[in-house]
């Protein structure tokens, strides 16, 4: 323990007199992929069209390496590294490299859990991440135009996620809404939690939780939302294409422009903002759910909008 | 695959997997004021707290709809459910649809309520929609149509028992589903006793009493069915249904030529229906099916003629694929079309006189095209082509306009025209019965000449359909003319020419044969019927069910329906009484707290005298109730509950004046969900 303190003690002390010495602009960007393909590649297609677009800064050469290719990495001050994905994210903390680490496509609990241990969690200039995670005041304010009126917002939380019940009811409060939290220990009591929240909500807001929100239990957890009457607000397009009525969320390529833009900014000392929630994002509506349930929905440009104004303050 | 990491976090692959799609557009059902015809839904709760034991009398509830427990003495002693009258003992005016399978009996028509294979409890919804809708359902979707779904086997995991006595009737029904992610099933078996109406029976008119031994129409009933939903990949889902239905109904009076009988019924289905979702919202589905519908039953003679038997047994099988597109071809509209086929094969050899099987083909196309002009009116057009084997191709076009004239509120306009296909029975009956005394003769007791057309109708309606905070109105006022309609006449097919006058101007097709018989058989037909296409009617009235909740505990729905018809061939068939001129129901239902929980529904129907030459049956009320009481249990729920039907023991005939049913009956039902 007093082994690993004393080597962030002398780790910051070094970055500290390193840091003025090789202040200077980035050499390049390196991305780490967590797996090949699907929303990783078009993490890294995104952001390497903008950072090739000579944008605030010169263009950038960005190298791409698999997760297998960690390995060959080597202390490059002059390089940012950017992690895509949770794996990725994991692989470069462990490795401890004195380049700064930019995750993203990480949920919010991954990056903390990650970065709490490997001992980067007060190190958040040279560990940050956008977020995956819809800032909560942004998902209230979908609920607030989509659904106006609906005030009652059921939550299912699993253990692991109890510490978010706070959050949720103060943004619930802050959105003028009540958060009406329902506690899901295992799988047993999925269901009958469920419809309990049910009988006492007006809508129903998914908390990314796989213990909750998983390809075996959105079948039960929709049919029996539909059957309620209930609206369930997803969090991503798969989610809205499934059955929920609307969700708001950031596809690959917004996140990889909110990165490509980030990197663009930094200045000469390389030091990265704090963590932060996609600033990009889209609304996703299933009109046919929304019609079926005697709901008219704005569309998607014009409640995008809305959630923009509203998100405006946010960033 | 989304996985919880160690300590509970998890990474982004909650946020990227791919879902199946669950509530697809063929599962989502149309709301209300969008709907091109009026339409009463039955949900799950409707159905429990309206204490219904058979599942014909769930639609006690819905306006327009006339049910009696018995339809008489006629092929079974099962239940009648008519829309708009022209009630007869099979409703053969109506389409009844579970989860997409025709369940309307190809023999008589109309549907054997208490042989389909299906729990109550595994229902999750029922639309009845109240006007003609071939567009959507096909012919025989001529006064109305019902539609019921049963539950996604992902919403009924694990054990379910419901266990029911009472006085002449007992049930025992589990079921348990499994399964997990991309594959569910569940499967329910039940076991169903009911010794039905009353021994004794006093028949008002004759002034006399009726069936001094218990009355012949005990039911044994047992069941199986089976369903499974498998998510073959996030587009594509298939699902697989089995089910069986069999056991003992007595059946008959003792009072005709022939002893009452226990007769065996056995049916089953299969079903296989695949469903691809398309980009948009969009859906193609293929549907196969087989039913199979058997009873044996042998009719024994009566005095003088003792020793003689004949097989009034029936073998029944349908096969039915039907394909399905479901796309908007631009941001307004939505288009339905499709196209299905099917073989009706049956073995009827008393009713048909063939030893072999009858094949009846049947061939369709559809389509219904949904177009929003403004985002407050929406144009329904919709047609459907049928051929038959029986009367060739009839096209039948719908058109319906929604407007939604305040946010709330909304109008409709609609007319459609649909037809009714002859059952089997209409078009090819031939009905003897070879006696050998005092010389061997074949008595014909139905004949069916053959040359029908389709019965025709022209429903003309203008809806209401209003949302105010806490109550929910449906208004609709009806204009139905229906030509063509087929009713029975006298018909002597030993001698055609002696029947004369036919029935309303009717020409004999050139090639009847004259005495049928087999050489040295004498042929008797005086009282013999056949089916003639002779009636036509005028149906108009109006019909209002209102949906309100004073509390969050409380529920009340009401249903009213006022008709008037009014027919030439009052002679020939009393159409203008077939239909109860005024019937309201009224149901009640509050929860205390939350354990307990009770429901009220009343009933009152007006006279009527339905079709086939029946007594009339004077109107009447009824009031049936259930008080319950909710528990845990373990890891599950209970519900304990005491249904008492016609609580204050009224006494009325149903149908006929020789059906009472029975009088104040309860039962206890306990139902645990683990």
């Amino acid at each position: 323990m007093h082994y690993w303190r004393f080597l962030s003690a002398l780790c910051l002390t070094l970055a500290m007199f390193c840091l003025p010495l090789t202040a200077a602009a980035l050499d390049g960007v390196t991305v780490v992929l967590s797996e090949e393909g699907g929303a990783y590649a078009q993490v890294v297609d995104k952001l390497r069209a903008v950072l090739s677009q000579n944008g605030g800064t010169a263009r950038l050469p960005v190298k791409v390496i698999a997760l297998k290719e960690g390995d060959s990495l080597r202390a490059d001050p002059g390089q940012l590294l950017v992690a895509v994905g949770t794996g990725a994210m994991e692989e470069l903390a462990q490795k401890n490299l004195p380049q700064p680490v930019l995750s993203v496509l990480v949920p919010r609990a991954a990056f903390e859990k990650t970065a709490r241990q490997n001992g980067r969690y007060g190190d958040p200039r040279n560990f940050s991440a956008i977020y995956l995670d819809q800032p909560w005041a942004r998902q209230f304010a979908l609920i607030r135009h989509a659904l106006p009126g609906r005030t009652k917002v059921g939550i299912l939380l699993a253990p692991n996620s109890t510490e978010l019940a706070t959050a949720l009811s103060a943004a619930a409060k802050a959105a003028g809404l009540v958060a009406i939290v329902g506690m899901v220990e295992g799988e047993a009591d999925l269901l009958p939690e469920l419809k309990r929240l049910l009988g006492e909500s007006d809508v129903i807001l998914a908390v990314p939780d796989p213990l909750i929100y998983n390809r075996n239990t959105v079948q039960s957890i929709l049919l029996t939302t539909y059957r309620h009457q209930v609206p369930l607000l997803g969090f991503s397009p798969s989610y809205v294409k499934a059955g929920a009525i609307a969700a708001v969320f950031s596809v690959p390529e917004q996140i990889g422009q909110q990165a490509a833009e980030m990197i663009q900014r930094l200045a000469a000392d390389r030091r990265l903002p704090l963590p932060q929630p996609p600033r990009y994002f889209s609304v996703g509506i299933n009109a046919q759910v929304a019609r079926s349930l005697g709901i008219s929905l704005d569309d998607e440009a014009s409640l995008n909008n809305k959630l923009k104004r509203a998100s405006e303050g946010e960033l | 695959m989304a996985s919880a990491g160690e300590n509970g976090t998890f990474s982004e692959s909650v946020y990227l997997d791919e879902m199946p799609v669950v509530l697809s557009v063929s599962r989502l059902s149309q709301p209300v004021d969008e709907a091109p015809a009026a339409v009463t839904i039955i949900d799950r709760k409707m159905i429990r707290d309206s204490g219904a034991w058979d599942l014909a009398e769930i639609f006690r509830l819905v306006p327009g709809m006339y049910v009696a427990y018995h339809a008489s003495n006629v092929y079974t002693t099962n239940s009648t459910v008519s829309y708009h009258g022209l009630s007869d003992a099979y409703a053969h005016r109506m389409q009844v649809l579970v989860d997409g399978r025709s369940v309307y009996s190809p023999l008589f028509g109309g549907v054997l309520w208490d042989d389909i294979p299906l729990a109550l409890d595994d229902i999750e919804r029922i639309e009845v929609i109240r006007g003609p809708n071939s567009a959507s359902y096909g012919a025989n979707s001529f006064l109305g149509v019902i539609n019921i779904t049963t539950r996604h086997s992902a919403e009924t995991q694990g054990k379910f028992l419901s266990l029911s006595t009472g006085r002449g009737r007992g049930e025992a029904v589990a079921r348990y589903g499994g399964g997990d992610g991309d594959f569910t099933w569940r499967m329910t078996a039940g076991l169903r006793n009911d010794a039905g109406e009353e021994a004794r029976i006093f028949d008002p008119i004759k002034n006399d009493t009726k069936h001094e031994a218990n009355k012949q129409d005990d039911k044994r009933i047992r069941q199986l069915t089976l369903r499974a939903d498998y998510h073959l990949d996030v587009r594509d889902e298939l699902e697989l249904q089995f089910g069986y239905n069999g056991g003992m109904r007595e059946e008959g009076f003792g009072t005709d030529s022939f002893y009452t009988r226990q007769k065996q019924v056995a049916n089953n289905f299969q079903l296989v229906h695949w469903r691809r979702h398309l980009d948009a919202g969009g859906e193609v589905g293929v549907q196969f099916y087989h039913g199979y519908e058997e009873s044996r039953d042998t009719l024994y003679a009566m005095p003088p003629y003792t020793g003689l038997s004949f097989n009034a047994g029936v073998e029944a099988h349908r096969y039915d694929l039907e394909v399905q597109h479901i796309f908007s071809p631009s941001e307004a509209t939505r288009l339905v079309w499709g196209g299905s086929v099917r073989l009706d094969r049956t073995y009827w050899p008393l009713y048909l006189n063939r030893q072999n099987s009858f094949d009846f083909h049947l061939a369709r196309l559809f389509g219904n095209l949904e177009w929003r002009v403004k985002p407050e009116v929406v144009v329904n057009m919709g047609a459907m082509a049928e051929n038959n084997d029986f009367t060739g191709t009839d096209v039948t076009p719908r058109v319906a306009v929604n407007w939604h004239f305040s946010p709330g509120h909304t109008l409709r306009a609609s007319h459609s025209r649909a037809t009714r296909t002859p059952t089997l029975y209409e078009q090819e009956a031939d009905n003897r019965y070879r006696v050998p005394l005092p010389a061997p003769y074949d008595w014909i007791v139905r004949y069916a000449v053959g040359g029908l057309k389709p019965e025709r109708i022209k429903s003309t309606e203008i809806g209401y359909v209003g949302k105010f905070s806490r109550l929910d109105a449906d208004f609709r006022l009806f204009h139905d003319e229906l030509s063509d309609l087929i009713s029975p006449h006298n018909y002597n097919p030993c001698n055609p020419t002696g029947t004369l006058p036919m029935p309303g101007g009717f020409v004999l097709p050139p090639n009847v044969p004259v005495g049928l018989t087999a050489p040295g058989v004498a042929c008797y037909g005086v009282d013999s019927l056949g089916s003639f296409n002779n009636g036509s009617a005028v149906i108009k009235g109006f019909e209002m069910q209102l949906q309100w909740r004073p509390g969050e505990r409380t529920r009340l729905i009401y249903g009213l329906s006022h008709a008037i018809v009014s027919s030439p061939n009052e002679n020939e068939q009393p159409y203008t009484n077939s239909v109860p001129t005024n019937s309201h129901s009224l149901m009640l239902a509050h929860s205390f707290d939350a354990h307990w929980s009770g429901s009220l529904t009343g009933y009152h129907v007006g006279e009527v005298r339905a079709l086939g030459g029946v007594q009339k049956v004077d109107a009447y009320e009824r009031w049936d109730g259930r008080l319950a009481y909710r528990f845990r249990s373990g890891n599950g729920n209970g519900e304990l509950a005491l249904v008492v039907q016609n609580l204050f023991d009224a006494r009325y005939f149903e149908y006929e004046a020789v059906n009472q049913p029975p009088g104040r009956t309860a039962w206890l039902n306990l139902k645990l969900d683990i």
